[in-house]
């Protein structure tokens, strides 16, 4: 067992900020995203029916800024499409399935902080690796009703 | 009602990997704590010198109230560990396999064991389970894609002596609402037990015979998955030469009539 880490301000305000995930939920349903290391052509049309964003969406953050050096999924497979030119990145879990046990389609997204923002998108069958430096946090978005952890 | 054939060796290897302890929720190690709880209950009374527990990486842990010493779940282990207690079984032996937390969809399978690079491929399992010749053999599958390990069980063991029961064949999920479990393996260790590890009844023996056989155990997981809206796909088969008949007949202590 290990504890859950802290949520990290300064990230969220930038996802808050600049509606980074609003443009990350309209990639999804236009399916502007690539596959991820985890994805095997054959598999890719039976998995690509099933995720769609829903209510049931977890989005998570890594609770610091990355490096590309950090874009590697749970399996330790690189995540080379989501390398950012720039010196300091997000990096997003999206998991419409967070009920279930791995492995299952996920959506990961890197944001290149210092490069005007951008997007780049996989998806996946795992979310990103985690380290003790590295962790993801479950973000809950501040105007989302259903999300009110902090107003509690 | 008695049994046909009692066994007279079971052995149990149960083997839950988790990647790293971020992927290794505190569930797994529940759902084989509840496994085992079941297997060594006075109802069933299987020898603690007969389970071999493959866990993350390692530890002792209480489990039915006996500190468990379990072996780190990497390949090279759970190769041993079925080697070990597939050797010298007999015709009128038991072999229970139970799994639990993350799966690949890869061709072939992977049963993820611990750290990112460990894996067990369904066709290893198979390779093991056919290193003796003439036993019972039931697979409990509760990671993802375990239906992908069923095979190997009925194809890998005498016509008639194997069954293998799977949560699901695609991802399998946690039991609401607190996750404490995932649910297919929860209700069907509760079936088995005839009650829940919080000590709730769970009225699976619906032939009211005494006995929970596999059909019935999965049936009641079955329908408890439905009734909570459960996504996972669960899947039974067995090798007898009437599809299901041994799984009707199969149960941790013998084969009914």
């Amino acid at each position: 067992m290990i504890e859950q880490p802290p949520k990290h301000d300064e990230i969220e305000h930038l996802l808050e900020g600049n509606n980074l995930l609003d443009q990350i939920q309209e990639r999804i349903s236009e399916g502007d995203f690539l596959p991820g290391p985890g994805i095997e052509r054959e598999r890719e049309e039976e998995l690509l029916s099933l995720p769609v964003w829903t209510e049931a969406v977890r989005v998570s953050y890594c609770n610091s800024y990355v490096a590309n050096s950090d874009l590697r999924d749970a399996l330790d497979r690189p995540l080379d499409a989501l390398s950012f030119r720039g010196r300091r990145g997000l990096l997003l879990l999206i998991d419409p399935d967070s009920a279930a046990n791995w492995a299952h389609a996920c959506w990961i997204a890197s944001v290149d902080v210092d490069q005007n923002q951008k997007i780049r998108m996989v998806w996946n069958n795992y979310p990103p690796l985690e380290t003790p430096q590295k962790r993801l946090v479950r973000y809950r978005r501040s105007n989302d009703p259903r999300e009110n952890g902090r107003l509690a | 009602m008695q049994l046909q054939t009692t066994f007279k060796n079971r052995r149990a290897v149960l083997i839950s990997g988790g990647i790293s302890s971020f992927q290794n929720y505190a569930r797994y190690l529940n759902d084989l704590t509840a496994f085992y709880t079941c297997l060594v209950s006075s109802r069933y009374s299987f020898a603690t010198t007969d389970i071999q527990v493959l866990y993350a990486n390692g530890g002792v842990y209480d489990m039915g109230g006996h500190q468990v010493t379990t072996t780190v779940a990497n390949r090279a282990n759970v190769l041993a560990a079925l080697h070990k207690a597939v050797k010298r079984l007999g015709s009128e032996d038991l072999l229970v396999l139970f799994t639990t937390n993350h799966g690949d969809a890869t061709i072939p399978h992977r049963l993820n064991l611990w750290t990112p690079s460990e894996y067990l491929e369904a066709p290893d399992l198979g390779a093991e389970l056919a290193k003796s010749s003439d036993y019972f053999c039931l697979g409990i599958f509760g990671h993802c894609f375990g239906a992908k390990m069923i095979n190997q069980v009925t194809a890998n063991t005498t016509a008639g002596k194997g069954v293998g029961v799977a949560a699901s064949k695609t991802a399998s999920h946690l039991l609401p609402p607190d996750g404490a479990y995932d649910a297919f393996l929860h209700h069907f260790t509760a079936a088995l037990a005839l009650e829940t590890p919080s000590g709730y009844p769970a009225a699976a023996d619906a032939k009211k015979d005494g006995h929970i056989d596999i059909q019935e155990a999965y049936d009641f997981a079955h329908a408890m998955n439905k009734k909570q809206k459960i996504t996972d796909q669960p899947d039974l088969h067995d090798n007898a030469a009437t599809p299901l008949d041994l799984a009707a007949k199969l149960t941790l202590e013998g084969i009914l009539p």
